[in-house]
């Protein structure tokens, strides 16, 4: 187990910086899952920690120690990649053997550290199998046992379970927290499913472009996302934006919408970031829009719902907006009918409309927002 | 979009009815026409090997006596493969005595200059391929130049190639030809290795290199076997190459290097007189050399060796 | 516009897999139907057979009625959308929708042309990007011009073969309630092959859901989320997999009504926690992991040795290592015979 740190690294290729100036501090025994939309530079940042790729600028430690210059294999780091790139002419047990096999390790002590990896891993049937026989859940396994068997310091997975069917991956969700559970090792988790990395870190580190955007527990990612990029990336369906404008009488602050407004009444943002007439977005997840049929909210109208069993997606048109929501299978309203929607206080986001940075979050607390109007009938 | 949607779909069914085959005189004639063309190029192609091979069977009296031509021997006979690989045959041949030059050491000349050569452009090719898929080496126009190596034929600078070899004391000597069959044949393992090393994922050699590899480690254990097939192709192609080589052979041997290719034109002229027999049973011999090697090389010769490494 | 009749369908490969089962389905005109199954099911070979890429070893394929089995892909009308696009990077994005009337025979008139293309755009939302080469498009948009260019030519029936799976979570949501709407408005029968459940749940009037070759259900997502035909389709279909359990558990010696060996489905979200042993508390559970997903938790529990996973209520999360109590809302337990996999009656 190691502590792992990135200082400023950049890395660029070509032209484009695939990491921008980023900067990650991961403890001893931590499960950090990155996450990320395709092209983020997630595998960019897995390639670096284990050094198939050399930083232009930064530094990268393991234990305090600098790495930047060792060579992969003395790292004594492991890495699971996206494609599994197993050795496809030799069977399982020299698959796993391998990177034992480079250092060096004597052969009763290779072939006792690979039983009890595929003991683990419930591979030990297989041993004697190629990977084309393999099921792609076996061939996960197998990948995930070669990274294992050196009981390396840090364990990097880039997207290990992207390629599996639904009913498997979870499956392998539950497993791999197990696993991390029991072993306890520090592993860095990249995915671009959102999902998987809200129920199995400690904390996520949210990466876009290049550039780390939160690194937090999922909890405050998904309630309290620092910027606009990431509140969309947690949250299925995406949290909705409704572009308003702050306005401020009285001394009181307002999120005006020609449909609706929303006072706000305790912030702690920097002054001088709400700035009476300046454009502002208002973020609500799907799940904190309620539909109603009387007298109060906006004005909006359905024009598909998506029935998805335990819940149905309702999406409508809100001012020109389209804009989902999430209900029970029985409540959802047909669609063409028009409804009045109105959103829960206690989960509202404001976003500046220039830079994304989250201005106000609720965060799940009352008294932060009020809004306006007679409540939904 | 509603109201056309019938037209269409009914207009479209009857073209397809058009185009089925039906019973026309045109549609008949079709297959007739392929079939026919068929046969025409197997027996364009096949017929100067069924010759060439009958004709090595043959004795002297069948090889073209004037009116009759025997399409299949009569009296099968071993005496033009004794008389070229150097024994001593009765009866002797109508233009020649009985015993001709024996065809042994030309055999061996070809066989060391191919394979050297091959061996030469294979190392030489499969490291610059390697290079050249995986770390680009010599930026993007380098498979381009080496190819322009190719571009030249031979016959427009062998002459100035020969001046070379003459200075350098490489004229008609073995050496010479393996370097020159090497220079000559390197492009295409270059060309063909490099697709095959750029089919094998960059991951695989990634994986070994965190695993512990150095870059050669990961090279020779990992990426090397994943291309076994390719290889395999590469050299049997490269190695028929070298070995059917005429025209290098020709300007750049003489007594001491000579290749069989050469000997075997030599015996259609002058002296010997026209040996069909003989002519034909060294033929058949040097077929075979190509013809084992790709034998035994056959069970590599198979793709989907990467099969399982990589999920899609 | 066509209804597609899909008649004792059956796909054998040489070597002996039987890819697809004597598989019998009616698509209406004019609707939205998924193709929903794990790999390996036989969906796209099913579609192949659809398209005419793949020749059925037996069985018939009916557009509005009329054999087409023996007709080549090229005259089946069919438009295709595939998962990697396969748009021309050297054309515009205009070019690329037209693409398909451009080598048509007889060619319609340029003004024609361009209404289609400007008709499809708007559908599409692509109006403002109609010069644009499309090498220059985010991969969203080359969907999208794929969509279109598959569309211009007014086939029958669309094809779609998981079209969406290359896309970002955020555009895939957003495409999803898009191609629904297109659908209902341009009103083409619309076959979706996916593997991916809430995607045929979100978009589809119906979904046939496969295993194996074999058709398992044929209903509207409403009917198969509540009233799974058997139990693979009880445990696919759902965001939260359904539970089982042994039905002696719940219901005692009925569980083996009849002599036959029962199991108890009932999904997640169904399930309620309450202290150990309240009123009503049908069994007790201890709990082993929780996963916090954002909206809810899913609370995963040892109950007599079975593991039963629970959606939590907001504001109510045990700790791992509680014992709680279980109870089972009555009206949405599902009952399978063990030996059949099929539904039955409670």
């Amino acid at each position: 187990m190691a502590s792992v740190r990135l200082e400023n690294v950049t890395v660029r290729f070509g032209a484009v910086a695939a990491l921008n100036d980023v900067s990650l501090a991961i403890d001893d025994g931590e499960f950090v899952a990155v996450l990320g939309p395709p092209g983020a530079g997630k595998t960019t940042l897995l390639r670096t920690i284990v050094g198939l790729e050399k930083p232009e600028s930064g530094a990268v430690f393991a234990d305090d120690e600098n790495i930047t210059e060792m060579y992969p294999g003395d790292r004594d780091i492991a890495i699971m990649f996206q494609n599994l790139a197993l050795y496809p002419d030799r069977n399982v047990y020299d698959n796993l053997a391998f990177p034992l096999k480079q250092a060096r390790t004597p052969k009763a002590e290779i072939k006792r550290r690979v039983a009890d990896t595929a003991a683990v891993l419930h591979i030990d049937h297989l041993l004697k199998r190629k990977p084309g026989k393999l099921s792609g859940g076996e061939r996960q396994r197998v990948a995930l046992g070669r990274a294992m068997v050196r009981n390396p310091r840090v364990l990097l997975l880039d997207e290990p379970l992207s390629a599996l069917d639904a009913l498997l991956r979870l499956e392998m969700r539950v497993e791999l927290k197990r696993l991390q559970r029991d072993v306890h090792r520090t592993l860095v988790y990249v995915t671009h499913d959102q999902i998987e990395a809200m129920s199995m870190p400690d904390r996520v580190a949210v990466l876009g472009s290049g550039v780390i955007q939160q690194v937090d527990t999922p909890e405050n990612v998904y309630h309290r996302p620092a910027n606009q990029f990431t509140a969309t990336v947690v949250g299925s369906p995406p949290m909705n934006f409704v572009p308003c404008t702050f306005g401020t009488s009285d001394g009181v602050v307002r999120v005006v919408h020609p449909d609706f407004s929303v006072r706000v009444l305790s912030t702690t943002s920097a002054p001088g970031a709400i700035v009476d007439g300046a454009s502002c977005v208002l973020g609500v997840r799907p799940e904190d829009v309620q539909i109603g049929t009387g007298n109060g909210g906006a004005p909006a109208s359905v024009f598909v719902t998506e029935p998805l069993g335990g819940e149905t997606v309702v999406d409508l048109h809100l001012g020109g907006l389209v804009v989902k929501a999430l209900t029970p299978p029985a409540l959802a309203p047909a669609p063409g009918s028009d409804v009045r929607v109105s959103f829960d206080p206690r989960r509202l986001h404001v976003f500046d409309a220039a830079t994304g940075a989250a201005v106000v979050s609720a965060g799940g607390a009352d008294g932060v927002f009020e809004v306006e109007g007679p409540s939904i009938g | 979009m509603s109201t056309v949607e019938p037209d269409l779909v009914a207009s479209r069914a009857s073209e397809t009815e058009l185009t089925a085959p039906r019973r026309s005189v045109l549609g008949l004639l079709r297959p007739v026409a392929r079939w026919l063309t068929i046969l025409l190029l197997a027996l364009l192609y096949g017929f100067p090997l069924y010759w060439t091979v009958t004709m090595a069977f043959k004795p002297l009296d069948e090889w073209n006596p004037p009116g009759t031509i025997f399409w299949w021997p009569e009296n099968w006979t071993l005496d033009n493969f004794k008389s070229i690989l150097g024994q001593e045959v009765s009866g002797g041949g109508v233009f020649s005595q009985g015993k001709l030059d024996s065809a042994v050491p030309y055999i061996q000349n070809s066989l060391i200059a191919a394979t050297g050569g091959s061996l030469l452009a294979l190392v030489v090719g499969v490291l610059a391929a390697y290079g050249i898929a995986r770390f680009r080496a010599g930026g993007g126009m380098l498979p381009f130049q080496i190819l322009q190596l190719r571009m030249f034929p031979p016959i427009a600078i062998i002459i100035p190639l020969l001046f070379m070899f003459v200075y350098l004391q490489l004229w008609d000597t073995l050496w010479g030809l393996v370097i020159l069959y090497g220079a000559v044949t390197f492009p295409f393992v270059v060309w063909l290795m490099r697709s095959f090393f750029q089919e094998v994922p960059r991951e695989i050699s990634d994986a070994a290199i965190v695993d512990g590899c150095t870059h050669w480690g990961a090279f020779f254990k990992v990426v090397l076997p994943q291309v076994k097939g390719g290889l395999a192709a590469t050299a049997l192609f490269v190695f028929i190459l070298n070995w059917s080589d005429f025209l290098i052979a020709l300007v750049m041997t003489q007594d001491n290097a000579r290749t069989a290719p050469v000997f075997l034109s030599a015996l259609q002229g002058g002296a010997a007189g026209q040996e069909y027999g003989k002519q034909a049973a060294l033929a058949v011999i040097l077929i075979l050399p190509p013809a084992i090697f790709g034998l035994a090389i056959q069970k590599y010769l198979v793709r989907g060796l990467t099969f399982g490494a990589i999920k899609r | 516009m066509a209804e597609i009749h899909l008649s004792h369908l059956t796909k054998q490969f040489p070597g002996g897999l039987v890819a697809v089962n004597d598989f019998e389905l009616v698509i209406p005109d004019g609707s939205f139907v998924a193709l929903l199954g794990p790999s390996g099911c036989g969906k796209s070979t099913t579609m192949n057979m659809i398209s005419g890429l793949e020749k059925p070893t037996s069985g018939e394929i009916y557009f509005d009625k009329q054999p087409i089995t023996k007709l080549p892909p090229g005259a089946r009308t069919v438009g295709f959308v595939f998962q990697n696009y396969a748009i021309f990077t050297h054309m515009s994005v205009a070019e690329n929708i037209s693409f398909g009337l451009r080598v048509s025979k007889p060619r319609p008139p340029a003004a024609e042309i361009d209404r289609r293309v400007g008709d499809i755009a708007d559908v599409l939302g692509l109006r403002g990007m109609l010069d644009r080469n499309a090498s220059r498009l985010s991969v969203n948009d080359m969907q999208k011009v794929a969509l279109g260019r598959s569309m211009i030519v007014d086939p029958a029936i669309f094809l779609l073969d998981e079209p969406f799976s290359n896309l970002d979570a955020a555009f895939r949501a957003y495409m999803r309630a898009e191609l629904k709407r297109i659908q209902h408005e341009i009103e083409q029968t619309m076959v979706y092959v996916t593997h991916d459940q809430v995607e045929a749940m979100s978009m589809a009037d119906h979904i046939a859901v496969m295993d194996a070759g074999r058709l398992q259900q044929y209903g509207t997502p409403d009917e198969l989320y509540n009233a799974p035909a058997n139990r693979f389709v009880a445990g696919f279909v759902g965001s939260t997999q359904m539970n089982f359990l042994p039905a002696t558990l719940t219901l005692g010696e009925q569980g083996a009504g009849n002599g036959r060996s029962l199991t108890l489905g009932i999904r997640p979200e169904n399930v309620l926690l309450v202290a150990p042993g309240a009123a009503g508390a049908t069994l007790a559970g201890k709990v082993n992991l929780i996963e916090p997903l954002g909206a809810k938790d899913v609370i995963h529990l040892d109950v007599a040795g079975h593991g039963v996973r629970v959606v939590g209520v907001p504001g109510q999360r045990p700790r791992v290592g509680d014992n709680v109590g279980l109870v089972f809302d009555p009206d949405r337990q599902l009952l399978f015979d063990d030996e059949t996999d099929l539904a039955v009656e409670a």
